[in-house]
């Protein structure tokens, strides 16, 4: 397994309530996790410990069964850069670059080069439909297209790990099922082990399994 | 990050956040304005000190043999002349009336010097030739004063014992102005009533004046006046050391006044951007990367600012006649990027301390 969590509790400081109840699960690779529940019950935070951006505060969680959510920020940081990709509610595409540079952003992060990554960018927004927006500002693209730009900068790096934190829920049932479709390839052609976070029927009628906090 | 991918990001947020960019180049600019325009002009006054100590006038050290004794002659000129911290040395003896010779004794009057040492360190050569012992050298603007065209004929003194023959005119050369307003005579072999040295430097004063008095050794020390350049180069140094400790003063409170508002600045374009900056955590930035990228965007823009202010202030103290040292220019700039670079660290590991969990899901 790609990814786990074993024992997992968390709780926000300050006497928040308590998570997850030392929830342990293994996430199957190259398939859709959903991760669905009543608000308040952590779905997004468990994204993002899986993100590694918040540590457990007992249990762990694994990636190719290391431990890695205790681990330096700096380790986190370069973990979340080259093995995992995320993908937000709204698209966070930077709207003062070019769609271009905004899906050539972890790449940077992860240590290559713009002009190394150019052309695996370019053939990611072919790919996904999108190779004329390339040269665009966020603002001059649609709001599905903009969460498909967002996919395509999640898949950059070929991470191991996608996560996506209610990706259609500002999306109309049309650029929804694009989006989706997208997820879909990430986790059946390229392999990547994918959670998301969402109370949406309809993307939970997509996924393969199913967590219910 | 690359470095070359690191500066790209940071250029690109450099532009992309312009106002705030803007601000912290005009405060920047402004520290460099305010600090040429104070500090620069007492660093031009130093080194205005520094220039005038550093005139022959000013290097003058004089030793006045008051009794007579004999001490000031050939043999000691030669050895103080020798010495590695003087520049010149020349003794001239009791002055003398003297007139044109042409007239007699009842003509005009004009102060005659005879001269220890070289004639050319104490004045240029304008007409005729340098005088062999016994002859005069008249001052140019002495002329007229004898009835003469040409430096021709000879000098007499007032009471018709004694004749110098008159072979050219000199102009008198710092610190001999005074010489200006008579002649000189040559006479090598005999015995002077005052020394004047020319230091190399203010600063070997001192040294000097051991090293010129042992050498002279008088008999008796009352009957000797030794005018050095000691005091005023302690003044000098006094002043110039309150100088730029009241410049170093004002510079740090400048300095620290333009960094305080770059934090500011760089503090409030980190709140207003925090979601740019906790996108990039969730996606992988490390907190060196992102410090580096807040921080290489504050010393762009502090460059430019430098870079206009630095001209400006330059062009301001040049308008009224006060050029600033070049030098003291280029610190400036450098420094205050060096400022504004510092003033932006807070604010840069603030950013990286903000939760990306929190500013992500904050809508």
């Amino acid at each position: 397994m790609t990814l786990a969590v074993q024992q997992l509790r968390f709780a926000y400081p300050r006497g928040g309530e308590e998570l997850f109840s030392g929830l342990s699960h293994d996430f199957a690779t190259g398939a859709l996790t959903a991760i669905t529940g009543p608000s308040g019950r952590g779905k997004s935070t468990l994204l993002y410990m899986l993100g590694l951006l918040l540590t457990p505060t007992e249990g762990h969680v694994l990636l190719d069964g290391t431990p890695v959510s205790a681990a330096s920020d700096r380790v986190r940081a370069e973990l979340r850069a080259r093995r995992i990709g995320f993908v937000f509610q709204d698209s966070e595409l930077d709207p003062t670059r070019k769609v271009i540079d905004s899906v050539l952003e972890p790449a940077l992060y992860a240590g290559w080069s713009r002009a190394e990554r150019l052309a695996d960018a370019r053939d990611l927004l072919t790919a996904f439909g999108l190779g004329n927006r390339a040269e665009h500002r966020p603002g001059q693209v649609s709001g599905g297209q903009a969460q498909r730009l967002a996919v395509c900068r999640a898949l950059l790096n070929r991470p191991s790990v996608m996560l996506a934190d209610e990706p259609t829920g500002n999306l109309d049932h049309g650029n929804a099922t694009l989006v989706l479709d997208a997820l879909v390839e990430a986790a059946h052609a390229r392999g990547s082990t994918v959670v998301i976070a969402t109370h949406d029927p309809f993307v939970l009628s997509r996924v393969d399994e199913v967590i219910d906090l | 990050m690359r470095i070359r991918a690191l500066l790209r990001e940071a250029w690109a947020a450099t532009w992309a956040a312009k106002v705030s960019s803007v601000l912290i180049a005009v405060v920047v600019a402004g520290m460099c304005v305010a600090a040429i325009a104070t500090v620069g002009r007492s660093a031009a006054a130093s080194a205005d000190v520094a220039a005038r100590m550093e005139q022959a006038g000013a290097r003058r050290l004089q030793v006045i043999d008051a009794k007579a004794e004999g001490f000031i002659n050939a043999r000691t000129l030669g050895v103080i002349s020798n010495l590695s911290s003087v520049e010149s040395a020349d003794a001239l003896g009791i002055p003398f009336d003297a007139t044109n010779g042409a007239t007699g004794t009842g003509g005009s009057r004009i102060p005659v010097w005879p001269v220890l040492g070289s004639i050319t360190q104490i004045g240029t050569l304008t007409r005729g030739r340098l005088p062999q012992p016994g002859e005069a050298l008249i001052s140019a603007t002495q002329l007229a004063t004898l009835g003469l065209e040409q430096p021709v004929g000879f000098l007499v003194t007032t009471d018709g014992t004694a004749s110098y023959p008159i072979v050219g005119a000199y102009t008198a050369r710092a610190p001999f102005e005074d010489l200006a307003g008579g002649a000189i005579v040559a006479r090598p072999d005999g015995t002077g009533r005052e020394l004047r040295v020319v230091l190399n430097s203010v600063n070997a004063t001192d040294g000097t004046v051991a090293a010129v008095m042992n050498t002279l050794a008088p008999r008796d020390s009352q009957g000797v006046q030794v005018d050095s350049p000691a005091a005023l180069a302690q003044t000098a140094r006094d002043l110039a050391d309150q100088l730029a400790g009241y410049g170093s003063s004002l510079l740090s409170l400048i300095l620290g006044a333009g960094g305080s508002l770059v934090a500011a600045v760089v503090l409030a374009d980190v709140l207003v951007r925090r979601r740019d900056l906790g996108r990039r955590r969730t996606l992988g930035i490390t907190r060196a990367d992102l410090t580096a990228i807040v921080i290489v965007r504050a010393a762009t823009t502090a460059v430019i600012g430098a870079l206009l202010g630095c001209t400006a202030g330059w062009l301001a103290n040049h308008a009224i006649g006060q050029d600033t040292p070049l030098s003291f220019t280029v610190a400036v700039g450098v420094l205050a990027t060096i400022a504004a670079a510092l003033a932006a660290l807070p604010p840069a590991v603030y950013a990286t301390r903000l939760d990306p969990v929190t500013v992500m899901r904050t809508p």
